[in-house]
């Protein structure tokens, strides 16, 4: 098990702009991934303990990331974070109050779960230039898919012969989710790029991740890509209008 | 002044005229078994139902079409495999779908439309083969075809966007379910020349973000 010790009096360096936004977002992700199955812990008594194993699974990813950050010398950006995932917080309460297990176990186990393999795993190419992040990294990404393997085998028996009802879900869910995950991703694309990372790579991850997911639970392939590529390519719209504008203003 | 339903479907037509027009050109060029019959007379239906620009040239879709164009022209036999007969014929086939039964549509644009599909197959039918003799396959393939696709999928957005305004609510059509079955018809033909599918996707999502 990888632990680390916050630096005693180590130096934060204040110009690490988009590593503190990019580890902002991993560290309150986590956290909110944490929340999201106790939650789904709550909804369904039947499936409280691996739930509640998964939400400490989650809180400890959190707990090691934010202190490998602070070992290399990044304060996590958590106002940046909490602006980012706000509305997705907001999406799971109300799912929460309506008692729809099956829409949060959509937005938890394969949008915000699809968004953390696609962003981790790129970030295993550079992760070596950070102290101790690589084995963290690792053993997330493995954990991350256990817990979607649970998720994907839960809705296929759940909507097995129902692919109708599961494409209505996935729907509803997607126009919220996607739009606040995937927004996130585009808001993140530059800070990714200053990284080493390729923000084109992470979001071909995400949407290649999340197409293999609706395969796994059914849909024909060529269905599942129609979907979600016509998800993101108003994101995609919207994130070439802002890279415009600001080309514009800083001629 | 808000265009007639006719005018909107004459619109339509020339913008995929003006397409089909340069690809019959380019497979003339180099790649002449892709000039098939079927493609040749789908151009001279068009040519006949639109012969003039000038609507095209005055709506807002006169710019995006003609940069599309200019971007995806080229003077090698690899690069029009690539653009005009795996992109392009495939991006037009999903156009040509959300026609075929569109009841926002004349029947006569339903039947053209059709028509127009089934020649496009004719291409798409044999462009895989043709690609694989003359590229190869795998990652070599892949870096050709990032290189050669990449600025007409950036393009396709800017045309987009006034598909959208254009035709979105007369056709009840949306850029982004075109783009949709566009990818998820693509997709397989490039994993079945030998090219990961991630790295597909990745560019895809790449060039269209601009990157």
């Amino acid at each position: 098990m990888p632990t680390f010790a916050a630096p005693e009096g180590g130096e934060l360096d204040s110009d690490r702009g988009p590593e503190a936004r990019l580890m902002g977002l991993v560290v309150f992700g986590e956290k909110v991934a944490a929340r999201n199955y106790a939650l789904m812990a709550d909804l369904k008594p039947e499936f409280a303990p691996i739930l509640r194993k998964f939400a400490s699974m989650e809180g400890q990813h959190s707990k090691w990331f934010r202190e490998a950050s602070l070992r290399n010398g990044i304060e996590p950006d958590r106002a940046f974070a909490e602006g980012e995932l706000g509305y997705l917080i907001e999406q799971v309460e109300r799912y929460y109050d309506d008692r729809d297990f099956d829409a949060i176990a959509v937005v938890q186990g394969f949008i915000v779960e699809c968004l953390a393999i696609a962003t981790y795993e790129p970030f295993l190419s550079i992760a070596d230039r950070y102290e101790g992040v690589p084995e963290i990294v690792r053993r997330v990404l493995d954990e991350e898919r256990y817990h979607v393997d649970w998720v994907t085998r839960y809705l296929r028996l759940r909507f097995f012969d129902a692919e109708e009802e599961f494409m209505n879900l996935v729907e509803r869910v997607n126009v919220q989710g996607i739009d606040c995950v995937g927004g996130t991703l585009m808001n993140i694309a530059d800070g990714l790029n200053a990284v080493g990372l390729s923000a084109a790579d992470c979001t071909g991850a995400m949407m290649d991740e999340y197409t293999g997911l609706l395969e796994r639970v059914g849909f024909d392939s060529a269905r599942a890509t129609r979907n979600v590529v016509s998800l993101f390519v108003p994101l995609v719209r919207k994130y070439r209008h802002r890279q415009t504008t600001a080309d514009a203003q800083s001629r | 002044m808000t265009p007639t339903q006719p005018e909107l479907e004459d619109l339509f037509w020339a913008i995929l005229r003006r397409f089909e027009v340069v690809a019959l050109r380019q497979y003339d060029a180099h790649a002449a078994l892709l000039a098939t019959s079927a493609k040749r007379e789908l151009v001279s239906r068009l040519v006949e139902r639109v012969p003039q620009d000038d609507a095209l040239e005055a709506s807002s879709l006169g710019v995006p079409v003609r940069g599309l164009i200019d971007t995806a022209a080229n003077d090698d036999v690899g690069t029009t495999l690539l653009v005009q007969g795996l992109l392009l014929e495939h991006l037009g086939q999903a156009i040509y779908a959300s026609v075929t039964d569109n009841r926002h549509v004349s029947a006569e644009s339903r039947a053209l439309a059709a028509s127009a599909v089934a020649a496009s197959t004719t291409v798409t039918a044999q462009v895989a083969d043709r690609i694989r003799d003359s590229i190869g396959e795998g990652e070599a393939l892949f870096a050709r075809f990032a290189e050669a696709t990449s600025d007409v999928l950036a393009g396709l957005d800017a045309l987009g966007e006034g598909v959208d305004e254009t035709f979105g609510a007369p056709f009840a059509l949306q850029f982004r379910d075109i783009v949709g079955e566009f990818v998820a018809s693509v997709i397989p033909v490039c994993t079945g020349l030998g090219m990961n599918r991630r790295k597909v996707v990745s560019h895809l999502a790449g060039a269209f973000m601009g990157f």
